[in-house]
C-alpha cells in the first residue's frame, strides 16, 4: 500500500536530473535575507551584550559584567526557573487537552462533513490575530468582567475578585488556551496518517479502545506529540505579551525582562538577557528536535 | 487506499461507548469555548453606546465605535460624551495594512524562489532549509532587539520600510515557504520535464507550467505572510520607530484604556480573516477535486 503523506522531506532522495541541481542559486535570496535580518542582527546582540551601557547610549567598552550581573543575580534564576514551571505545566496542559481533542476528531467523529467543520472551527482563529484574541480576555476575566458579574449576580461570590486576571493561573490558562492548537494539529496529523489496518487488527485480538490506544497507536504518534511540544515552546519562550497583558506582568517570564530591560534602553543588559533566551530557545529546539526528526515527520 | 488530495479519510471502525464519546467530547468543547466564548463577547461589546466601557451590560447600543475606527468626533462631539480617552488607530492600520502587503509579497516571491531551488535538493539544501525555518524558531523579541540597537549604532533610522520590513519578512517568509513547499511536494516532477523536453524554457516552463499548477500555494503564501504580518507584534516591538502598526497601537491602548473601539477593530479584523480563509480553503478544495478528476499525476511519493 502506497501510503500518500504531504510531507515536507529534505535531501533524501539525491537529485535527479543535472540541469535541475543549478536552480540551487535561486535559494540566495532568501538566505541572505535571513542573513541580514537574523544572523547579523543575533550576532549584533552577541556583541552588543559585552559592551558597557546605561540609558544615555553604548560604549564599546568590552566588559564581562552584564552576564557577571545575570549569572549571580536571584532574581534572574527566579525568573528562569519560572519560566520553565510555567512552560511545563503549559506543556501538562496542551497534552492531556490536546490529545483528546485530536484523538475525538479523528476516531470520534465518523462524519467526514462534521470532522471537517470541527477542524475547521478548531485551527482557524489560530491564524487569526493572536493579539487580538488575548484582548478578548480582559472583558471576559477582568474585575468588572462576565465571569465575575456572573458569579456575583448569581451569589457565588460576594464581590467580584481579582483572581481571573493578572495572576500566574489566570496567564497560564490563557497561555494554554492561546496555544493548544498547536498541540492538537500534529498529533491530529499523526492520527490521520496512521495505518488503519493496525487498529482494526488490535480491536480483532479484542483490544479495547483505550488499549489500542495505549499500546498501538500512542507510540506512533509520539513524533506528532513531540512536534507539538517543540511548537508550543517556542512560542511560550518569546511570548511577551501575554505576560504582560494577561498576567500583568507580575508573574515575569524571561522574554518579558529582556523586554523590560530594553524598554528603557539598557541595551547591553537587554542583549545579555537576550542572548541567554535564544540559547535557551535554541538548545530546547534541539533537543525536541532531535526526538522528533522534523523533517521526516512532519 | 488512502486519499489522493488530502480530504480526510474515514476513521478506523472503533466501538466506543457511550460514556468514552462523552469524555472526549467534553475537552473538545472546553477548548471550543474558551475559542469563540471571548470572540463572542467582544464582538456584542463592540455595540456599546458612548458610555459603555469594556463591561457588561451594556449601556445603550448602536454602530458608534465602529464609526468611531474612521471618524472620532462620532465619538467626542457626541452628547454623552462623557471625556473619557479615545484613541485613533487609522494611521496604525494604514501602516499595517501597508507593510502587510508589502511583506506578503516579498515573502512569496522569496520563498518561491528558494523552494524551487530545495526542490532540486542540492547539497547543503538542509542546512539551508534549516536556516530559513530559524525565522520561525527564534524569538521575536531577540530579532527585534538585535535589529534596533544595530540601526541604530549604524545611524539608520528605525521605521516601517527599513527595520520594520526587515523583521517581518524574517518572521513570515519561512511561513510562506512551509505552504509552498507542502504543495511542491505533491506535485509530479514530470509536468515540467515534459515542458522542458517540448523545448520551453525554464522560465518559460515556469510561467506557464509550474506557476499555474502553484496557484493554491502562492495563494495561501500570500494571505499566510499578510495576517502574520498584520497582526505581528514581537517582531515589530523597538523597531517601527514613529510608524506605530496596529499591534502595538492596539496592545499599548489596552493597557491605558479599553474602549469598544478596541473591540469593534477586533470583530472586524477576525470576522474579515474568517472569510478570507474560508474562501481561500473552499478554493484549494476544489482546485484538488479538479486534479483528481483531470487524474493529475502525484508527487515522488506515489511514484
Amino acid at each position: 500500500m502506497t501510503r500518500t503523506r504531504s510531507s515536507i522531506r529534505v535531501g533524501s532522495p539525491p537529485a535527479r536530473v543535472g540541469l535541475e541541481n543549478r536552480q540551487a542559486w535561486l535559494a540566495t535570496p532568501a538566505l541572505l535575507w535571513i542573513l541580514l535580518g537574523l544572523v547579523v542582527p543575533l550576532a549584533a546582540i552577541v556583541v552588543f551584550s559585552f559592551w558597557t551601557g546605561s540609558s544615555v547610549g553604548m560604549r564599546s567598552d568590552l566588559t564581562t559584567s552584564n552576564y557577571a550581573n545575570i549569572l549571580t543575580s536571584d532574581t534572574f534564576w527566579g525568573t528562569v526557573r519560572w519560566t520553565f514551571r510555567a512552560l511545563i505545566i503549559v506543556l501538562l496542559s496542551v497534552t492531556l487537552l490536546g490529545l483528546p481533542v485530536a484523538y475525538f476528531t479523528a476516531r470520534v467523529i465518523t462524519v467526514e462533513w462534521i470532522r471537517t467543520g470541527l477542524i475547521f472551527l478548531l485551527f482557524v482563529p489560530f491564524l487569526v490575530s493572536y493579539s487580538i484574541r488575548m484582548i478578548t480576555w480582559i472583558p471576559l476575566f477582568g474585575r468588572a468582567g462576565i465571569v465575575n458579574w456572573t458569579l456575583t449576580k448569581i451569589g457565588v461570590l460576594d464581590a467580584p475578585a481579582d483572581f481571573f486576571l493578572y495572576t500566574a493561573p489566570s496567564m497560564i490558562t490563557a497561555l494554554v488556551f492561546l496555544y493548544v492548537a498547536f498541540m492538537v494539529g500534529p498529533v491530529y496529523f499523526k492520527l490521520q496518517q496512521l495505518d488503519e489496518d493496525l487498529i482494526r487488527a488490535a480491536q480483532n485480538l479484542g483490544a479495547s479502545p483505550l488499549r489500542t490506544f495505549l499500546t498501538v497507536e500512542l507510540p506512533l504518534i509520539r513524533p506528532g506529540i513531540v512536534i507539538g511540544w517543540l511548537f508550543v515552546s517556542i512560542m511560550i519562550m518569546s511570548d511577551f505579551a501575554t505576560e504582560r497583558v494577561i498576567g500583568g506582568g507580575l508573574s515575569p517570564m524571561l522574554a518579558g525582562t529582556v523586554w523590560r530591560r530594553a524598554e528603557v534602553l539598557l541595551w547591553p543588559q537587554a542583549s545579555a538577557q537576550a542572548v541567554t533566551l535564544v540559547i535557551l530557545t535554541l538548545a530546547l529546539a534541539a533537543v525536541l528536535f532531535r526526538f522528533a526528526q522534523l523533517d521526516q515527520d512532519l | 487506499m488512502a486519499d489522493r488530495h488530502g480530504s480526510p479519510r474515514p476513521a478506523p471502525p472503533i466501538r466506543f461507548q457511550r460514556w468514552s464519546q462523552i469524555a472526549l467530547g467534553a475537552p473538545v468543547l472546553l477548548v471550543l469555548a474558551f475559542i469563540y466564548v471571548p470572540i463572542a463577547v467582544i464582538a456584542v461589546l463592540s455595540f456599546q453606546g458612548p458610555q459603555g466601557g469594556a463591561t457588561f451590560p451594556l449601556r445603550d447600543s448602536g454602530t458608534l465605535w465602529y464609526q468611531s475606527l474612521t471618524d472620532l468626533t462620532v465619538i467626542t462631539e457626541h452628547p454623552d460624551y462623557l471625556g473619557q480617552a479615545v484613541f485613533d488607530f487609522r494611521q496604525s492600520i494604514v501602516n499595517s495594512l501597508k507593510l502587510a502587503a508589502t511583506t506578503s509579497v516579498i515573502s512569496t516571491v522569496i520563498a518561491m524562489a528558494a523552494a524551487q531551488a530545495m526542490r532540486t535538493r542540492f547539497r547543503g539544501a538542509r542546512i539551508a532549509t534549516y536556516a530559513i525555518l530559524l525565522g520561525i524558531v527564534t524569538p521575536g523579541l531577540a530579532i527585534s532587539l538585535g535589529i534596533v540597537t544595530l540601526a541604530s549604532e549604524l545611524g539608520i533610522r528605525a521605521g516601517l520600510f527599513t527595520t520594520g520590513i526587515i523583521a517581518h519578512v524574517v518572521w513570515a517568509m519561512p511561513f510562506s515557504f512551509l505552504v509552498i513547499m507542502v504543495l511542491f511536494n505533491r506535485f509530479d516532477r514530470r509536468v515540467e520535464e515534459a515542458a522542458y523536453t517540448l523545448g520551453a524554457s525554464r522560465l518559460r516552463a515556469f510561467f506557464t507550467v509550474t506557476l499555474p499548477v502553484m496557484k493554491p500555494a502562492v495563494i495561501g503564501s500570500l494571505l499566510f505572510a499578510f495576517m502574520l504580518s498584520f497582526d505581528e507584534y514581537a517582531h515589530s516591538i523597538f523597531i517601527m520607530g514613529s510608524d506605530r502598526t496596529l499591534p502595538l497601537t492596539l496592545v499599548s491602548a489596552v493597557q491605558l484604556r479599553i474602549t469598544p473601539s478596541i473591540f469593534a477593530l477586533g470583530a472586524l479584523i477576525i470576522s474579515a480573516s474568517l472569510l478570507l480563509l474560508v474562501a481561500y480553503v473552499a478554493s484549494v478544495r476544489k482546485t484538488f477535486q479538479r486534479w483528481e478528476r483531470a487524474g493529475m499525476p502525484r508527487s515522488v511519493s506515489s511514484r
